[in-house]
């Protein structure tokens, strides 16, 4: 049995709440348990920035288990930016400290009178006043935190904050802990301003029992043989996650221009190997117990000042802020990424929105008058930096591009709508659908809006090599599987790589290092859970679990009002691409229909609704959530 | 050029750079000549390519090309391994 954290900031109270084995075995911790504390306690459609939103920050049972990927955690609430359900992961160095500070999981509640910071440390917590903290940027508020607590390691205390960006609620606000590191997407950093909680800091060394110490050993040494032969991990390691960006061009699938191109003529001065060459990478860092090393560190004076401190430009970043924006120019996105870390602000959105900006500057539906002198010219590094600083502060044109496009062009007009890129609020990540079907799928469905973390992308699957009979992906069984098939094989690779990774989000595992990219094996990750806990999970219960967390996440959203009219593309995605290997291919309204409907089939759900049916949730032991749809009505006939 | 012959290069994306340790090279190659000449030159002048070939896709001049699909004289084959989300 765990224990969860329990704060009310306007109450000021501070409980524990014990975690039921049961309850731990059904949803795990990250994504499955927060969505089950989040659907059981939240009311239907309260204001995600008032006080009766919740954070729910989770760890997973896995704890401190030293294996390559096991240092995430996830942050969990209703999504200011989208239209419900809301999500996001980080890594670093936090995972491990929630748990040895004591708890599972913290839920925040309320809202505080005045800034404040939660301070956990060996199984106790309380709130400190953040005032002084207020208004400072995230690597400020980190740091201030560290010397207010007589911190004489950097690694004593993790810490996440947001800056001023969530302080000021930018609805795409991040959280941000250990300098670098981004719980991003969602806007959990908007909810924990809403709140007035600056920051919370994880300090501990409790002991965390686990079932069968040689058991684990064992499964751990076959992490580390495992990882090494990920197809993925080396070029990770040398080059980082941008280093596909030139790939990504190569075959016509690199978002570009606001996703009016799939090819950028600068994308190999911003790939991740013109950062290794170029000597703008000074370094390579990794997360807690990771071999992998893939995160980037950065250092420069000029022509702009990069702290080593605030991370490097991962591939979402230099896309976002790159070919998104036509721009070419990798110190520029060094600078948009570290500017945003500070801020507190989510890359993939910021980029986006900025893009979005600059398309509507090009039309003359954003004017020099309102942008206050501003340029917005595609591929200005000015324009872009600027523009970053403007969001963050919620200034001049800023605040408006702080709501997100969806809003943004809402409020614009002039058609405005059409070049917002986002799928239920959310903006859309660098990744092409015109070029990968399932990708496409994935980004309809995902409940959190538009995600390129659902499940593996379409590469992976046209090859035998990486089908798994364990996980019931037989190869014979699965004909048609290249990048621009869209029929029953690849929406069941889909469906079944969707509760492994949703799985991977409740146990808060970095995917990187799993199957297929990374070389982790499934059943590896289950042997280790079985060893820890003591459970005998079976692979048919490891892939329900995954699957009972991606039905629970669709009755939150049910619960919302959303129905399969939410589960779309935007309109440009569905259109040809002018240039590269895809042009003239178009995502047809059709194809998204058929695997739609498909992807409904295999999930038990509604097709008319996308919503889970009773039949569905009692399989998955959800019958009080079938109960409390079937109250409102939500529940499909 | 003998007129028996295409000059084409062959562009090593990802893991394909990695295993041939270049990012592009010239191969001379008899007419009539396909993709699976050329590949097979670049698995014997590095074989570590042997491993990825099962996974890796093919194109010529930017666009999707089977083993099969015929060569001219400088072309441009793109070998290109998964490339996943991140």
């Amino acid at each position: 049995m765990g224990k969860i954290l329990r704060v009310n900031l306007s109450t000021r109270s501070i409980t524990t709440d014990p975690l039921q084995e049961e309850v731990a075995r059904k949803f795990i911790g990250g994504r499955g348990l927060s969505a089950k504390i989040l659907f059981d306690e939240l009311k239907p459609g309260v204001n995600p920035l008032g006080p009766e939103n919740k954070l729910v920050v989770a760890g997973g049972p896995m704890g401190v288990i030293p294996f390559s990927g096991n240092s995430r955690f996830s942050v969990c609430a209703k999504s200011p930016l989208g239209l419900g359900w809301g999500e996001s992961y980080s890594g670093g160095y936090m995972a491990p400290k929630i748990k040895q500070s004591g708890f599972d999981a913290f839920i925040i509640e309320g809202v505080s009178e005045t800034p404040v910071w939660l301070y956990v440390n060996q199984g106790e917590a309380e709130l400190r006043d953040a005032s002084k903290y207020w208004g400072k940027t995230t690597e400020d508020t980190e740091n201030g935190i560290k010397k207010e607590l007589g911190d004489t390691d950097k690694r004593q205390t993790s810490v996440a904050s947001i800056g001023p960006a969530g302080e000021k609620v930018v609805r795409y606000a991040a959280i941000m802990n250990d300098l670098r590191e981004a719980a991003g997407r969602s806007g959990m950093g908007a909810v924990m301003g809403s709140k007035k909680l600056k920051a919370w800091g994880c300090k501990g060394s409790l002991k965390v029992p686990v079932h069968d110490d040689k058991k684990l050993k064992d499964y751990v040494r076959q992490c580390v043989t495992e990882v090494k032969k990920g197809p993925y991990i080396q070029p990770l390691r040398d080059y980082g996650t941008a280093g596909d960006t030139d790939d990504l061009s190569a075959s016509g699938r690199l978002p570009t221009k606001n996703f009016m191109r799939g090819t950028f003529e600068g994308a190999d001065k911003i790939t991740g190997e013109t950062i290794v060459s170029s000597g703008l990478l000074t370094g390579r860092d990794t997360c807690w117990a990771c071999s992998t090393n893939c995160k980037r560190v950065v250092d420069s004076k000029s022509p702009y000042l990069l702290e080593k401190e605030v991370g490097g430009q991962e591939y979402e970043t230099t896309a976002a802020f790159g070919s998104y924006c036509l721009n070419s120019d990798m110190y520029a996105i060094a600078k948009a990424n570290q500017l945003c870390n500070l801020y507190g602000m989510d890359t993939i959105s910021t980029g986006v929105v900025v893009g979005f900006a600059m398309e509507a500057y090009e039309r003359g539906i954003l004017t020099k008058e309102q942008t206050g002198g501003l340029e917005l010219k595609w591929g200005s590094p000015e324009a872009i930096i600027k523009l970053v600083e403007l969001i963050g502060n919620r200034e001049g044109i800023g605040n408006l591009l702080a709501e997100g496009v969806w809003r943004a062009a809402q409020e614009l007009g002039k058609g405005a709508e059409e070049f917002a890129m986002h799928v239920k609020g959310r903006e859309v990540p660098m990744h092409e659908p015109r070029g990968k079907r399932n990708l496409g799928l994935m980004y309809a469905v995902a409940d959190r809006g538009a995600c390129h973390m659902e499940w593996e992308h379409d590469d992976y699957w046209e090859s035998d090599t990486y089908m798994r009979p364990d996980l019931g992906l037989v190869a014979s069984e699965l004909p048609n599987r290249t990048l621009l098939d869209f029929g029953s094989s690849k929406v069941k690779i889909a469906k079944v790589q969707a509760d492994l990774w949703s799985m991977c989000d409740s146990l808060v595992v970095c995917v990187f290092d799993i199957y297929p990219g990374g070389g982790i094996e499934h059943s590896t990750l289950l042997g280790i859970l079985n060893a820890a806990t003591g459970w005998r999970m079976t692979m048919k219960e490891y892939m329900e679990t995954g699957e009972r967390a991606i039905n629970l996440t669709r009755a939150f959203n049910a619960r919302e009002g959303l129905t399969r009219d939410e589960d779309k593309l935007p309109n440009r995605l569905m259109e040809p691409l002018p240039d590269g290997a895809f042009a003239g291919k178009p995502f047809a309204p059709e194809v998204l229909g058929s695997m739609l409907d498909n992807y409904y089939e295999l999930r038990g759900w509604d097709k008319k609704t996308g919503r889970p049916t009773r039949a569905t949730l009692h399989r998955l032991g959800l019958d009080y959530v079938a109960d409390e749809l079937g109250k409102t009505n939500l529940l499909p006939d | 050029m003998n007129v028996s012959t295409v000059k084409v290069a062959l562009v090593y994306l990802g893991r394909a750079r990695e295993a041939s340790g270049t990012r592009e090279e010239e191969f001379v190659l008899q007419t009539p000549a396909k993709i699976e000449q050329a590949v097979s030159q670049a698995i014997i002048a590095h074989p570590k390519l042997s491993e990825l070939m099962d996974t890796i896709k093919l194109l010529i001049n930017g666009q999707w090309a089977t083993q099969e699909a015929a060569l001219k004289d400088g072309d441009r084959v793109t070998l290109l391994p998964p490339v996943g989300g991140g």
